[in-house]
């Protein structure tokens, strides 16, 4: 059974909502094909029999870990100062339900 | 300029600092800077030429003139990420390097121009345009933190940060004939450095001259309660320790780093390595099987830890776009528009390796290869103080010369290994083809910069590097 991954361009538009990305027409061809050669250069890895456990840190963080101790935070002047809107306290989004 | 001529440079760092805003705006075509900070600057100047008159203690880097990749968090100073997403992002807050370097009374000039997020090997993905080569305006600077190497390299600054995922303090330093050093991950605070891939991000100093670059990496390094992933171990006092002798130090020179590489560049790095050896060291050859295996294994991390970082990037608390009509349709509209191509095929490619069904046969294979790599580097760190290869394994190319984005990641191949391994690396420059720069990397094991200092300086004391301007 051949394993090779290759998307097609209903898997790709399908990813692409997942990272909350649009892809115009123009697009969609080029990224398919960088994204499938990549995937193919990928490959090289995949078929490895590795016996080891996987890797996702070179550090340990248990031994720095601080006290917890209250300490200063962000003035609300701070908070907001990059904010695209704000109205009073609060950061304004887009309508989220409905 | 070195450390040793600091004190007889310093009489007027007011007048410094002029001359250097003059020397930013005559090398502005080299686009090494994406904002000059030249009110900061002039301020900290006042106070340090204030303080000499008053015979006041002053820091380490007191003079020094500093640039910063633009990743890196400066309070009350623009820090774009070279990206439209942070166009017009103003940090409330400084990073720990930050806060560190100015304890010490450095002159900070300004921000550098990078890879989008930290994302790419030439500077060409920046929102705002590429760095050009110092060497050769119309080729690359090398990259992430091209901005940064150019900034030094043109003599705009002493010194600068970079920062370094999986290669970007070093290739940029090869690229420009400078000195670029990726401390061991833990050593410098993450603190304020805009993540792109958390487990493999490091920030690191970069200079013209060894001893520079050794002060720089004293002041930034140690633990930081506000980074988990620093450690404790001691700081030693680089500066001392790079004066020290290199005799009989023993370097593995790693035989899979010399396939696929421009014949040129692999005769420049035996050349140096001939010369360490003149000066002392026993170099041997030595294999890493699974350092082929590096860079896919980089390059799915990587992405994989981006596809989730930069998944803050909502325009809402940072950022500043407007935000009105549909949540997420808004969403979807500032991410499309405000993240450049490359940014945006690394989020994609990590979305996928970690989603079901794929996630074990990439990302998890690949955090596998890690602890291969891990493996193989520690077993040889046994028998070798160093390990080298070349930095890059190309001159620097012309810009917009590369065809795919695959040919862009297979310029990292000499580089991720130690990220993935958290090692420590150091690019070192090794000489010229066709008036093109050659970096020597040297590989330390964990928390031994010191080492890779030393031989940088010996090397430097053979071949006068610094001085190849």
């Amino acid at each position: 059974m051949s394993r090779k991954t290759a998307i097609s361009r209903e898997e790709m538009l399908h990813y692409a909502r997942l990272c909350r990305i649009s892809l115009g027409e123009h697009e969609i061809d080029r990224l398919l094909k960088d994204v499938n050669e990549i995937l193919e250069y990928f490959e090289t890895i995949r078929s490895l029999q590795l016996d080891v456990e996987p890797m996702t840190y070179v550090t340990s963080v248990s031994e720095t870990l601080r006290e917890d101790e209250p300490a200063e935070t962000l003035s609300e002047e701070d908070v907001f100062k990059n904010a695209g809107e704000k109205q009073e306290k609060w950061f304004v989004s887009g309508q989220v339900w409905g | 300029m070195g450390v040793s001529n600091v004190l007889e440079e310093i009489v007027d760092p007011v007048e410094r600092v002029h001359r250097t805003l003059e020397k930013i705006e005559e090398t502005r075509e080299l686009n090494a800077f994406v904002t000059v900070d030249a009110e900061g600057a002039l301020r900290k100047a006042e106070e340090i030429k204030e303080r000499i008159k008053r015979g006041d203690k002053l820091g380490k880097l007191a003079g020094l003139l500093v640039a910063v990749k633009d990743n890196i968090s400066t309070r009350g100073v623009r820090t774009t990420c070279s990206s439209k997403m942070l166009e017009n992002y103003v940090p409330v807050y400084d990073a720990t390097v930050m806060e560190r370097i100015k304890a010490e009374d450095a002159i900070i000039m300004g921000k550098t121009n990078m890879d989008e997020f930290a994302m790419g090997s030439s500077t060409e993905t920046s929102y705002f345009g590429p760095t050009r080569n110092f060497f050769d305006h119309s080729r690359v600077a090398g990259g992430s933190s091209g901005g940064s190497a150019v900034a030094v390299a043109c003599g705009a600054v002493d010194i600068s940060l970079g920062s370094d995922t999986g290669g970007s303090i070093r290739n940029p330093a090869s690229f420009n004939s400078i000195v670029g050093l990726k401390p061991t991950y833990g050593r410098v605070s993450r603190y304020g450095l805009v993540a792109y891939a958390s487990s493999l991000d490091q920030i690191g100093p970069m200079a013209r001259d060894t001893l520079s670059t050794a002060l720089l990496l004293q002041v930034i390094s140690g633990r930081d309660f506000r980074d988990s992933t620093t450690v404790n171990t001691p700081v030693p006092n680089y500066v001392e320790e790079t004066l020290r002798k290199i005799n009989g130090f023993k370097i593995g020179v790693i035989k899979e780093g010399f396939e696929n590489v421009d014949k040129r560049v692999s005769r420049k790095v035996y050349d140096a390595l001939n010369i360490l050896e003149k000066a002392g060291c026993l170099i041997e050859e030595v294999s890493m099987p699974f350092m082929k295996y590096a860079l896919p294994a980089y390059y799915i991390i990587a992405m994989a830890e981006c596809s989730s970082n930069l998944a803050r990037f909502d325009g809402i608390r940072y950022g500043g776009k407007s935000v009105k009509g549909k949540w997420e349709e808004q969403l979807i509209r500032i991410r499309t528009e405000c993240f450049g191509e490359e940014v945006k095929r690394r989020i994609f490619l990590g979305t996928f390796v970690l989603s079901a069904g794929y996630k074990e046969d990439f990302y998890i294979k690949a955090c596998r290869v890690r602890r291969k790599i891990y493996d193989e580097f520690k077993l040889l760190f046994k028998s070798y103080n160093a390990l080298a290869t070349p930095t890059m394994p190309v001159l620097p190319w012309k810009i917009g010369e590369l065809p795919s984005p695959l040919d862009m990641y297979m310029m990292d191949i000499e580089t991720v290994a130690v990220n993935l391994a958290g090692l420590p690396a150091i690019s070192v420059p090794a000489g010229f083809v066709d008036s093109l720069p050659v970096g020597l990397q040297l590989m330390g094991n964990h928390f031994d910069e010191a080492t890779l200092l030393r031989i940088s300086h010996a090397y430097e004391k053979e071949t006068g590097f610094a001085k190849w301007f």
